[in-house]
Parts: C-alpha cells; sequence; structure tokens
C-alpha cells in the first residue's frame, strides 16, 4: 500500500512512486528479472522519470491506517535548514538530490540470498571483559567503515548514537536502529539464504564526494568479497 | 546511506533503504525503500517492541525481493503515538536536537576529521 502526501513546494519532486510496468525501462527490469531464471546475472537500469502529466499525479492526502491516523511526515530538509541557519550556519547544507535510480533486480529468492547490513548506527563493540574494544576502520585515505560481525550477540553493542532524536525516542534498544538479532533469526529460520561474515558501520558524512569516493567503494568491495547478493541501509 | 545504495545498485547488489524522513528520501531516491514514520533514531521499529521491528524488516526484505520500480518508496503503516508534538519539536527552536555536550562532540569530531585528512589511516577504536 502506497500514500501519497502533500509533496509541498519542491516541484521537481511530486512523484513518489513511479507508475508499474508502463515505461520501457521498467518493462526492459521484469524482463531481465526473468528471462535469466536462477543464474545470477545483474544488470544495472537506469530508470528515467516520465514527464508526463499522469505520473504527476496525487500530491496530497494522509495516511490514514488502522491504529491511528498520521498526520504529514516531517520535512526535514527545510527543518534543518532553518535549525542550522538560526545556530549561526548560514550556508544551507545541501541535501544529494538525483532524477533517475539506479536498479538491479534480485536474481534470487530471498531464501538462497546472502544479506548484508549497512548502518550508520552509533554503536561500539564491547570486549569479554564488557570494555570497549578496538574496531577496525577501512577504506582508502578517507574512508570511514568499521566492520562488526555479523555473529555479534547483540549484548555486546553498546549504544553510543547521539544524532537521534532524544526527546521523542531512545537508542537503549539496538535493534530499533541495528536489527542485529533479527536478521541473525531470519538467517537461522531460513527466510533469508544468510549472512555475510561482517556488517558494515558507516559514519554520516557531510561531503559527498568522501562518501562516494571513500565508503561506498570500500562497502561495495567488503559485500563482493563476502559474496553478499543484498544489503539493507539502515541511517539513523 | 542512500548514496552508498545508489553505489551498491550500480555495481549489482541490490539494497533496502529504511528511512524516517521521506522528504531527504524522495531527494537521494535511493532503488528501494520503505518509510517508518517514526521519530529519527528509531529506523528499524519501536525501541523494545521485537514484533514491530520484525516487522518492519520483513516488509524491507519483501521489497528487496518483489521491487521492480526503481526508487520506489513503500510506506509503513506504524503509527508512532496518536500525538504528533514531536514531529512539530524536532529541529525547533524550543527543542535542541543534540545535547550542548553532544555538539560540542560533534565540533570535536569536525575538527578531527579535518586533522584526520592529513594522517595515515590506522586502526582506530571508535
Amino acid at each position: 500500500v502506497v500514500f501519497l502526501h502533500d509533496a509541498g513546494q519542491e516541484e521537481d519532486l511530486v512523484v513518489h512512486r513511479q507508475p508499474e510496468g508502463d515505461t520501457e525501462q521498467e518493462q526492459h527490469a521484469v524482463e531481465l528479472g526473468r528471462t535469466r531464471g536462477g543464474e545470477c546475472v545483474r544488470r544495472q537500469l537506469e530508470y528515467r522519470p516520465s514527464e508526463r502529466e499522469d505520473d504527476r499525479r496525487g500530491a496530497r492526502c494522509c495516511a490514514h491506517t488502522e491504529g491511528g491516523t498520521m498526520g504529514p511526515p516531517v520535512r526535514y530538509i527545510p527543518k534543518t535548514h532553518d535549525y542550522y541557519r538560526r545556530s549561526g550556519y548560514p550556508i544551507p547544507y545541501k541535501y544529494a538530490r538525483f532524477d533517475t535510480t539506479p536498479f538491479a533486480p534480485l536474481q534470487k529468492p530471498l531464501e538462497r540470498c546472502r544479506v548484508g547490513l549497512v548502518a550508520t548506527a552509533g554503536v561500539t563493540l564491547l570486549d569479554d571483559d564488557g570494555r570497549p574494544a578496538p574496531m577496525k576502520v577501512l577504506g582508502g585515505e578517507e574512508a570511514n567503515v568499521v566492520q562488526i560481525p555479523s555473529d555479534t550477540p547483540v549484548e555486546r553493542l553498546l549504544p553510543i548514537e547521539e544524532h537521534y532524536d532524544r526527546h521523542a525516542t531512545t537508542v537503549d534498544d539496538v535493534n530499533a536502529f541495528f536489527p542485529l538479532t533479527h536478521l541473525q533469526d531470519l538467517a537461522q529460520d531460513g527466510t533469508i539464504g544468510g549472512l555475510p561474515p561482517r556488517f558494515q558501520k558507516i559514519f554520516p558524512n557531510y561531503s559527498h564526494r568522501v562518501t562516494m569516493s571513500g565508503d561506498a567503494p570500500e562497502v561495495l568491495a567488503q559485500l563482493r568479497a563476502d559474496q553478499a547478493d543484498a544489503a539493507l541501509l539502515v541511517p539513523v | 546511506v542512500g548514496l552508498v545504495a545508489r553505489h551498491l545498485e550500480a555495481n549489482g547488489i541490490a539494497t533496502v533503504t529504511f528511512s524516517c524522513a521521506r522528504d531527504i528520501t524522495e531527494a537521494v531516491r535511493p532503488p528501494r525503500s520503505v518509510f517508518l514514520d517514526y521519530p529519527l533514531g528509531s529506523t528499524c521499529g519501536r525501541p523494545f517492541d521485537p514484533a514491530n521491528q520484525r516487522a518492519v524488516l520483513l516488509a524491507g526484505l519483501r521489497l528487496l525481493e518483489t521491487g521492480r520500480t526503481p526508487g520506489e518508496i513503500v510506506d509503513l503503516p506504524y503509527v508512532w503515538s496518536t500525538d504528533e508534538t514531536w514531529k512539530r519539536l524536532i529541529f525547533s527552536p524550543e527543542q535542541p536536537f543534540l545535547s550542548e555536550e553532544a555538539e560540542a562532540r560533534r565540533q570535536a569530531g569536525l575538527d578531527a576529521a579535518r586533522e584526520a585528512k592529513r594522517k595515515t589511516k590506522a586502526t582506530l577504536p571508535n
């Protein structure tokens, strides 16, 4: 179920969900996904949003759901711009913005896929005595990718996250922002094929360039080395 | 993480991105996303509610498997609370986002990052 809400004044971002199967690229994606059978061949597909009028349909309404009514989501981009301007940062942070999206359909059933986890979670690994253990930072000159063994018991991760809504929620439960136990359970019960030996923790970086030239290639290299088929990305 | 998701996907690894910030996700357009209308910090479900966390995770995995629409965002039906004051107060003048100590650490972190640029990468404690 997909709900649409008021997209506000940003004209370049009205469509939240692209129409299904009615573009050439989409058809192509579906075909590729089917014709390759069980063979693990992946293709990058580039989706270009259509200019057509009916793609821009449906810009307002809120979600009504069981258990309550949701108002519109927080619009963090204008809120943080205002907040940091008032705090003395006159130049607004430039959020990344793209018109196209790379797409690689999953090539085999989930129960045969090795699923990784890449998160910005502020957690630190504890040793046998409950003291913070050294964590290995990998990557090139500017990358900051920390590996966390995927079989780590969740009790061994101490939450040290600070960039969260401390007035509304808590980070005392690591599984709510680094779903370690759940992934271990899902691998155990066969919902997913398995876990790579390590998960990746990255640091939120204000520089898109550093993220793209440092962190992203390092994460990719680790997932490839571990033969991961898919990855869950979890920001805080 | 949206940038990393895009990079992985462009290189053949299927991704799903979890989000509590829909407008940022709309801008970055990761390949597949699930949006959970919860406060920042609870991206994968309500703290101490494993059933909710598992449901959020399974929704993401389902999208990973069945998604055929690049840039799709699936909105999850879970409601944080009937009182939505938290949405108004986040990043408001009356409620500083970071504590003073955390803000000081953020500043120190930025300084350290500049410093670290000049040094060789090494094994560091977190």
